[in-house]
């Protein structure tokens, strides 16, 4: 399995890294600074979940997401958000994306086993 | 500029959202932290000098680090999340769960940058996301920004024209018996405030008819 972390954050692609390896210690993992360092990633790798920031800089969140639905409509990759951003009207639209869960920062070992129980039960 | 029963409805509802902020907060420093009350400071520090120079936080005095993002179209401004330069410090090891001592005239690294503009982004948008469910308005945010400087420097430039108003939202909290004072600072023009007085008014009206 590869999971891709896009946040422009370092402490939290360490966290996310650190967090998810619990649970998934073979998984391979990468991470990318923003949006578009992601897509070229996601091109590159293949991978088969990602979880993404929102507010990031060159690429945010949302236009990611939206690139790649244009792009790669019938991508088999799912996608978590984990954002800092509280606002319902944000998740909702968020959701209406077609991402798998929207969480909220800060991240936790908790909130990697959500993500968890989310993949091994797909 | 506003009534004792609006600003008693708006300090209600920052009581909250600092609340809100500070459990999300522990959870980054994985510690129980104790808060006080906050202080709740609304006024225009051109226009009420005298009030706001008497209130203000004592640290405002000194070196600071504030991680700061405008936001919104129809509800719009500043947040800053300001503290000492040394309880930034303070907090950026709780995160980081380190125990060196820090220099007392230390600089900043590029990881406490990074984890301070992260703690920012969390505290901000918790207290301003939450706002905007209240407001029922999209905010839309910029990129949160770290700066340390001495605060008494850049005053004038956080509170830039004459129309601004201020909410100042100064809490003390203790995390491992360590105190750490830190401000949230939302600057609003004279539009968002009206919008702010619109609706606590509707939720008045909905509690006291």
């Amino acid at each position: 399995m590869k999971i891709l972390v896009i946040d422009d954050s370092m402490l939290y692609q360490r966290l996310n890294v650190t967090y998810l390896k619990e649970y998934f210690p073979d998984a391979e993992y990468c991470v990318s600074a923003n949006g578009l360092e992601g897509y070229e990633t996601y091109l590159k790798e293949n991978p088969d979940y990602i979880i993404l920031d929102l507010l990031m800089p060159v690429m945010n969140g949302v236009e990611f997401l939206h690139k790649l639905k244009e792009n790669h409509p019938d991508t088999k990759t799912k996608i978590f958000v984990i954002s800092a951003d509280v606002q319902k009207i944000v998740k909702d639209e968020i959701l209406s994306l077609g991402v798998l869960k929207f969480i909220n920062k800060p991240f936790s070992v908790e909130k990697a086993e959500e993500i968890a129980t989310i993949i091994r039960g797909e | 500029m506003l009534t004792s029963i609006q600003e008693d409805a708006l300090r209600e509802y920052m009581n909250i959202f600092i609340g809100q902020a500070a459990s999300l907060l522990s959870e980054m420093v994985n510690k129980k932290i104790k808060l006080t009350t906050p202080n709740i400071l609304f006024l225009s520090p051109n226009k009420d000098k005298q009030e706001y120079d008497s209130l203000k936080p004592s640290f405002f005095n000194s070196y600071v680090v504030s991680s700061s993002i405008n936001f919104g179209k129809t509800f719009s401004g500043n947040a800053q999340l300001i503290f000492p330069k040394y309880s930034s410090q303070t907090l950026v090891r709780l995160c980081l769960g380190e125990n060196e001592e820090i220099e007392e005239d230390g600089n900043l690294t590029d990881t406490d940058f990074d984890v301070i503009r992260e703690i920012g982004n969390v505290l901000l948008n918790a207290v301003l996301g939450a706002l905007g469910n209240l407001l029922n308005v999209k905010l839309e945010y910029t990129l949160p920004e770290v700066h340390t400087f001495f605060f008494p420097d850049k005053e004038k430039d956080v509170y830039k024209s004459k129309e601004t108003y201020v909410l100042i939202i100064s809490n003390s909290f203790t995390v491992d018996e360590v105190k750490v004072d830190g401000v949230i600072l939302i600057v609003l023009n004279m539009e968002s405030i009206l919008e702010l007085i619109k609706k606590i008014d509707e939720v008045l009206v909905d509690v006291y008819g």
